[in-house]
C-alpha cells in the first residue's frame, strides 16, 4: 500500500489545499515543539540553581497556548478536508451510479451501501489524521534534530543515526510479515464469511436442525490461533520502533549524563537534548499507530476508485426511429471475462416494426442478456446490432432507451405510491391514465395511492411484476416508445391474469420483444426465436 | 476473571509507567548529576533508565499479544450469542430489513464492540495508573506539586469523560442519521439504476441524494472543530501546570527540580491517550447496544418444556389452522397428510401461503387452531423434532457459498459420496455432476450463483431428500422453470410420493392438476382469528 495515493492527489482538489495548510501548520508546530523544550529546560535550570523563574513559568504556559492553538487549527483544517474530500468523492460515485453510459453489471449494491454509508468512515481517519500526520513527520524529526545539533552534535548524531535505522527496520519487518498480514485478512474474511453464511441460511440450517455454535466456535479458534500466530510477527514493527525510539532516549541520557558529571557538559544543554529526543522519535510513532487508519481508509479510497472505473458508451449519433426500421442482430455473442463460455452466441435474426417475438431457450442460454444487449447496457463481445445500418454503439444510449419500454425478471421499485412507480415510464402521464395502464397489466386491485417503501420491500414479487408491466403499457400509450422489451413477465401471475397481459401486449402499437418459458405467453407471440446454449467450441 | 487479560493488563501498565519513569528518571540523573557526584552514584538511576527504555517496548508487546487473545476469544462467545438470538427468532422474528444489511451489521458489531476493551477500557487503565502512580511519588517529593498535578489529570480525564462525551455523542448521532439516509438511498438507486436509467428518469433521484451528501457534509462541518479540542485542552492545562509547580512548589530539593517539572510533560502522553480513546465511544457504545437488542428479538415459537415424542407411524393433520403473521391471515384450514397424498394449497399470491408452510414446520405457532403429528400436538412437540420430519423447500432457499458436498451435507452430515452422486443422478443433476471437472468439489457460488435457476431448485431438492423427512413441503416448486423442466421437475416429485406425504404450494393449474386433494386459501379478515398468542414486545431492530 503506498501511503499516499497519487490518484487521490490529482483528483482531488480537497487534498491538494490540505496538504498546502498542514505544511504551514507543521512548520509552527515543529517551531512550538523546539521553543517548549528549552524553555522547560531553562525552568528546570533555574529552579536547580535556585534562581527566579516566574517570568519563565509564564512563558511556558505561553508556550503550551500556543502549542494548544496550533493542534486545534491543525485538527480544525484536517477535518475540514476531510469533510470536503468525502463529499466530492460521493457527489461523483453518486453521478456514476445512474450514469446512462455505463457498460456492464450495474453498481453492486452491496458495495455502493458500505461506501456511501459506513465504509467511508475509515476515509476520515485517513485523510484527516494519516495524511496530516504524515506531513509532521517530515517536518518536525529534521527540525528537531537540526536544534539538538545546535545544542550537542554528539546526542543529535544518535538520533540521527537511529531514527532513519528504526524506519529501515520497521519498513524491512512489515515487508517480512507482509504476507503473513495479508494471510490474516484472508483469515478473518473467511471467517467472517463463514458467520455471515451462517445467519444468511439460519432458516435453512434450522430447517435441517444443524445447529452451528460447535462449528462457530471451532472456526473462531481456529482464526484466533492463526490470528494470534501472525500477530507475534506483526507486532514486531512496533516493537523495534518503540525499542529504538526509547532506548536511544535512554542512550542520549545517559550519554549527557555522564558528561555534566565530569563537568564537559552544563545542565541546560543537557536538559534541552532529553526534552528534544523523544519529540524526533514521537510522530514517527504517532504515525504507525494511525497505519490501521490508513490501510482501512486507502482500502475504502480503492473501493470508489473501484466503482468509477468501468466502460461507457460513447456513441453521439441520434437514434433511428424504431417504428420504420429494423433492428439487425449480427452474429452477436457476449463473454463475459470470468466465465469460460460465453453467455450469448446468436446468428442474424432480423426484428421488424410492429412484431411480437419469444425468445425461447433453455436456462443459461442468454435471454436476458439479449435484452441487455439490446438496451444498451452490455456491449457485443463479437458481432453488432444494426438499426437503419447505424451500429447501436454509436447511437447516443439516452435517446436510444426513449424509445424503449422495459419489464426485466425483478423490476426496481422507487419509494413512493404505486403511481409514482408507475409514472417513472411518462412523468406527464394523468391518473387515468396511470390507472388504464395498471388495469391492462392486471393489476386492477392495487390502488394508486397505495404506498411502496423504499426497494418494494413490501410489495410481492408477482405486485412488482404487474406495476413494472403498467409501466411499460404507459410507456408505450403515452411516452411514445415503440419497442417493449420483456424478461419472463407473467411468471408469478395466474392464468386469468396472465391472460389480461398478453392481450393488452398483443394491442400494443409497438414491436413486443418477451423472454418467455409458459407456453401460453409463447403461443401469444407471432414468432419465435429459439436461442442454444453456447457450446465452449465455437468462441 | 482471565489471567491472560490481567497480566496483558499489568503488562500495559507497566509499559505506560515506564515510558513516564524514562522521561522522569533521565531527568532526575542529569541534575544529580549536574552536583558532579562520583559517577556509582548515578548507577541505579543510569540502570533504571535503560531498564525503562527496554521495558516500554516489551511490556507493550506482550500486552498487545495478551489483550488481542482475549478480545478474540471474546469475539467467539459474542459470534455464539448473536448467533442463538437469530437462530431463535428466525425466520418470522427477524427483523424486515434487508437480510445482507442486518449481517453485514451484525458482523462488524462484533468486531467493533471488542475495541471497547482494547482501544477503551485498557487506555483508560493504564492512564489512571500512571497518574496515581506519578501523583504518589509527587507527594514525597513535594505535595503541592503532587495536588497541583493531581488536580490536573483529574480536571483533564473529567474533560475526557463528560465534557466532550457529550459533544462526540450529538456529533456521532447527527453524522449516523445522515449516514444511514445516504446508503439507504444510494443502495436503493443502485439497485433501481437500471429501471431508471432505461426509463430516463434518473435526474430527480439524484438530487435526493447529492441534497443528503451535502447534509452529511454540513453536519461534520458543524462539528469538525471538537476534533482537536480536547487535545488542545491537554496541552494548555500541561502548560498551566507546569507554570503552577514552578510558581509554588517552593523548598523542593535542587535535585529533584527535573522531576517536579517534567511530572506534568511525562503524563501528556497518557492524557492524550484516554481522549483518543474517547472519540471510539459512541460506535462501541452503539454496537453493543445494536447486539444486545438481538436479546429482546421475539422469538415465534415456544418450545414446550417436556416435549412429547410422537409416534413413528401417523401422518399431519391440520384442524381448523389460521395461518398468519405480522398481516395477512388465511381463512381456517383442515386437511390430513397422509403417505402418498400428495396435497396441493393455492390461492391468490400474498394471501399467506408461504407463512402456512412455515406453520407446518413449527417455525410460525398457528394463530388458531391446532396442529398434530402423529396424533400429538405440536404445542407438545418440540421444533426439532417436527422439522426431523417435516421437510420444507422453500421459494428462495440459501444454497451456501461452498461445494455442492457440503451444501448437501447440510442435511446429512455422515452421507457418503455415492449416495451424494445417487441422489443429485435422481433430481436430475447428473449431467451437471458429469460436466464439473471437480465433481462434488465444485464450488457453487454465493447464493450458487454459478448455477442455473432451474439446477439450484434441484439442488435444494436433493438437498430436501438427503434429510429423510416422512412430509416434503415444496413452495412453488416451477417457479422460474421453462415448461420442460417444471414438467420434469413435476414428475420427479410425484415419483417421491410412494415414500412420503407430499404438500405443493402453488398458483401453477398444471401443477394442481397432479394433486389428490387441492385446498384452496383465501384470505381472512383480522376478526376471524385470535389475537396473536403472546403479544410479542415490539423490538425494532435499529440499524442505523
Amino acid at each position: 500500500m503506498k501511503p499516499l495515493d497519487p490518484r487521490l492527489v490529482r483528483r482531488s482538489h480537497g487534498v491538494r489545499s490540505l496538504l498546502g495548510a498542514i505544511a504551514g501548520l507543521g512548520v509552527l508546530s515543529a517551531g512550538t515543539v523546539i521553543a517548549q523544550a528549552i524553555v522547560i529546560a531553562t525552568l528546570v535550570d533555574r529552579m536547580f540553581s535556585a534562581r527566579p523563574l516566574v517570568s519563565t513559568a509564564w512563558t511556558i504556559a505561553g508556550i503550551f497556548a500556543v502549542r494548544a492553538l496550533i493542534h486545534w487549527a491543525h485538527s480544525t483544517v484536517s477535518e475540514r478536508a476531510a469533510v470536503r474530500v468525502k463529499a466530492e468523492l460521493r457527489h461523483e460515485l453518486a453521478n456514476d451510479l445512474l450514469d446512462s453510459r455505463r457498460i456492464g453489471a450495474a453498481p453492486d449494491p452491496a458495495a455502493v451501501t458500505t461506501i456511501m454509508g459506513p465504509g467511508f468512515d475509515a476515509f476520515d481517519g485517513y485523510v484527516s489524521r494519516f495524511l496530516p500526520q504524515l506531513v509532521l513527520t517530515c517536518l518536525v524529526p529534521p527540525a528537531v534534530i537540526v536544534t539538538m545539533f545546535l545544542v550537542d552534535p554528539v546526542a543529535a548524531l544518535i538520533v540521527a543515526i537511529t531514527l532513519p535505522l528504526s524506519i529501515v527496520f520497521m519498513v524491512l519487518i512489515g515487508m517480512m510479515t507482509r504476507d503473513k498480514l495479508s494471510q490474516r485478512w484472508e483469515s478473518l474474511e473467511r471467517l467472517s464469511l463463514h458467520f455471515a453464511q451462517v445467519l444468511d441460511g439460519l432458516v435453512v440450517l434450522k430447517l435441517f436442525g444443524r445447529r452451528q455454535e460447535r462449528s462457530l466456535i471451532d472456526v473462531g479458534r481456529r482464526h484466533r490461533d492463526a490470528t494470534m500466530r501472525s500477530l507475534r510477527l506483526a507486532f514486531l514493527s512496533s516493537l523495534v520502533l518503540e525499542l529504538v525510539a526509547t532506548l536511544s532516549v535512554a542512550l542520549v541520557a545517559v550519554s549527557v549524563g555522564l558528561r555534566v558529571v565530569d563537568g564537559g557538559m552544563d545542565l541546560l544543554p543537557a536538559l534541552i537534548v532529553l526534552l528534544l529526543a523523544p519529540e524526533a522519535y514521537l510522530p514517527v510513532r504517532q504515525l504507525g499507530m494511525m497505519f490501521h487508519d490508513s490501510t482501512e481508509g486507502a482500502a475504502a479510497v480503492n473501493v470508489a476508485l473501484d466503482l468509477l472505473d468501468h466502460d461507457r458508451q460513447t456513441g453521439h449519433q441520434s437514434a433511428p426511429n424504431l417504428r420504420t426500421s429494423d433492428i439487425r442482430i449480427d452474429r452477436v455473442s457476449v463473454q463475459h471475462p470470468d466465465r469460460s463460455m460465453p453467455s450469448l452466441l446468436m446468428s442474424d435474426e432480423r426484428i421488424r416494426p410492429g412484431e411480437f417475438i419469444a425468445i425461447v431457450g433453455p436456462t443459461g442460454c442468454g435471454k436476458s442478456t439479449l435484452l441487455d444487449v439490446m438496451l444498451s447496457f452490455v456491449r457485443p463481445t463479437t458481432g453488432q446490432i444494426t438499426v437503419a445500418s447505424t451500429d447501436l454503439r454509436d447511437i447516443d444510449p439516452d435517446q436510444w432507451r426513449h424509445q424503449i419500454a422495459w419489464v426485466p425478471q425483478m423490476p426496481g421499485l422507487v419509494a413512493g405510491t404505486v403511481a409514482d412507480n408507475v409514472r417513472l415510464a411518462c412523468t406527464v402521464a394523468s391518473d387515468t391514465h396511470i390507472r388504464q395502464a395498471l388495469d391492462d397489466a392486471g393489476a386492477a386491485d392495487l390502488p394508486l395511492s397505495r404506498t411502496v417503501a423504499e426497494d418494494g420491500l413490501d410489495v410481492s414479487a408477482g405486485e412488482r411484476r404487474r406495476i413494472a408491466i403498467a409501466r411499460a403499457l404507459l410507456r408505450v400509450r403515452t411516452g411514445g416508445a415503440s419497442l417493449v422489451l420483456l424478461d419472463e413477465p407473467t411468471a408469478g401471475l395466474d392464468s386469468e391474469r396472465e391472460a389480461s397481459v398478453l392481450a393488452s401486449l398483443a394491442m400494443l402499437d409497438a414491436t413486443v420483444v418477451v423472454v418467455a418459458h409458459r407456453p401460453e405467453t409463447i403461443s401469444a407471440a407471432s414468432r419465435v426465436i429459439a436461442l442454444s446454449t453456447p457450446v465452449e467450441a465455437t468462441v | 476473571m482471565n489471567r491472560r487479560l490481567i497480566a496483558g493488563a499489568i503488562l500495559g501498565c507497566a509499559a505506560q509507567l515506564s515510558g513516564v519513569g524514562l522521561l522522569l528518571t533521565s531527568a532526575w540523573l542529569i541534575v544529580r548529576a549536574a552536583e558532579h557526584p562520583p559517577v556509582l552514584y548515578l548507577m541505579v538511576a543510569i540502570v533504571s533508565v535503560r531498564f525503562f527504555g527496554i521495558g516500554r517496548a516489551v511490556f507493550r508487546y506482550g500486552e498487545r499479544l495478551l489483550t488481542h487473545h482475549v478480545a478474540l476469544s471474546r469475539m467467539i462467545d459474542d459470534r455464539v450469542r448473536v448467533y442463538r438470538n437469530l437462530e431463535r427468532a428466525a425466520p418470522a422474528g427477524l427483523p424486515r430489513q434487508r437480510r445482507g444489511d442486518i449481517i453485514s451489521r451484525v458482523v462488524s458489531d462484533v468486531t467493533t464492540s471488542q475495541d471497547g476493551l482494547l482501544r477503551i477500557q485498557l487506555p483508560w487503565i493504564y492512564t489512571l495508573t500512571s497518574c496515581a502512580v506519578v501523583v504518589a511519588v509527587l507527594a514525597a517529593v513535594s505535595p503541592v506539586a503532587a495536588l497541583v498535578v493531581g488536580a490536573y489529570s483529574l480536571a483533564c480525564l473529567t474533560v475526557a469523560r463528560l465534557g466532550l462525551a457529550n459533544a462526540v455523542r450529538v456529533d456521532s448521532i447527527a453524522a449516523a442519521e445522515a449516514r444511514s439516509t445516504m446508503s439507504a438511498q444510494s443502495a436503493v438507486l443502485a439497485s433501481t439504476s437500471r429501471d431508471l436509467v432505461a426509463y430516463g428518469a434518473a435526474a430527480p433521484f439524484t438530487h435526493d441524494l447529492h441534497e443528503a451528501i451535502d447534509a452529511q457534509a454540513r453536519t461534520q462541518l458543524r462539528t469538525g472543530w471538537f476534533a482537536g479540542l480536547g487535545a488542545a485542552l491537554v496541552l494548555l492545562s500541561t502548560g498551566v501546570a507546569t507554570a503552577l509547580i514552578a510558581v509554588s512548589a517552593n523548598g523542593v530539593r535542587p535535585v529533584m527540580a527535573g522531576v517536579v517539572l517534567l511530572a506534568p510533560v511525562a503524563l501528556l502522553e497518557p492524557l492524550l491517550s484516554v481522549f483518543e480513546a474517547e472519540r471510539l465511544r459512541p460506535a462501541v457504545l452503539a454496537a453493543r447496544s445494536r447486539l444486545d437488542q438481538l436479546d429482546d428479538l421475539r422469538r415465534p415459537v415456544v418450545e414446550p418444556l417436556v416435549a412429547t415424542h410422537a409416534a413413528v407411524a401417523g401422518g399431519l393433520a391440520l384442524h381448523g389452522v389460521v395461518a398468519g403473521w405480522d398481516s395477512s391471515l388465511t381463512t381456517p384450514t383442515s386437511v390430513t397428510l397422509e403417505r402418498g397424498s400428495i396435497v396441493g394449497l393455492s390461492g391468490e399470491s400474498g394471501v399467506g401461503k408461504s407463512t402456512l408452510a412455515l406453520t407446518l414446520a413449527k417455525l410460525i405457532p398457528p394463530r388458531s387452531g391446532k396442529l398434530t403429528l402423529g396424533g400429538v400436538d405440536y404445542r407438545d412437540l418440540d421444533g426439532q423434532d417436527v422439522r426431523a420430519r417435516v421437510g420444507l423447500c422453500g421459494q428462495d432457499d440459501v444454497l451456501f457459498d461452498t461445494t455442492l458436498r457440503e451444501n448437501l451435507r447440510v442435511a446429512a452430515p455422515d452421507v457418503d459420496d455415492d449416495r451424494l452422486r445417487s441422489i443429485l443422478t435422481r433430481v436430475g443433476l447428473g449431467p451437471l455432476l458429469e460436466r464439473m471437472p471437480a465433481g462434488l468439489e465444485t464450488p457453487i457460488g454465493n447464493h450458487g450463483s454459478s448455477l442455473s435457476g432451474g439446477e439450484r431448485q434441484r439442488l435444494a431438492m436433493a438437498r430436501l431428500l438427503l434429510g429423510e423427512h416422512q412430509i416434503l413441503i415444496f413452495d412453488e416448486p416451477t417457479e422460474h422453470l421453462d415448461r420442460d423442466a417444471a414438467r420434469q421437475m413435476i414428475a420427479d416429485i410425484l415419483s417421491l410420493r410412494d415414500e412420503h406425504a407430499i404438500v405443493l404450494i402453488t398458483h401453477s393449474a398444471s401443477v394442481l392438476a397432479v394433486c389428490d386433494q387441492i385446498v384452496h386459501i383465501d384470505p381472512a379478515l383480522d376478526s376471524d382469528a385470535a389475537p396473536r398468542p403472546a403479544p410479542a414486545p415490539a423490538q425494532a431492530l435499529s440499524l442505523a
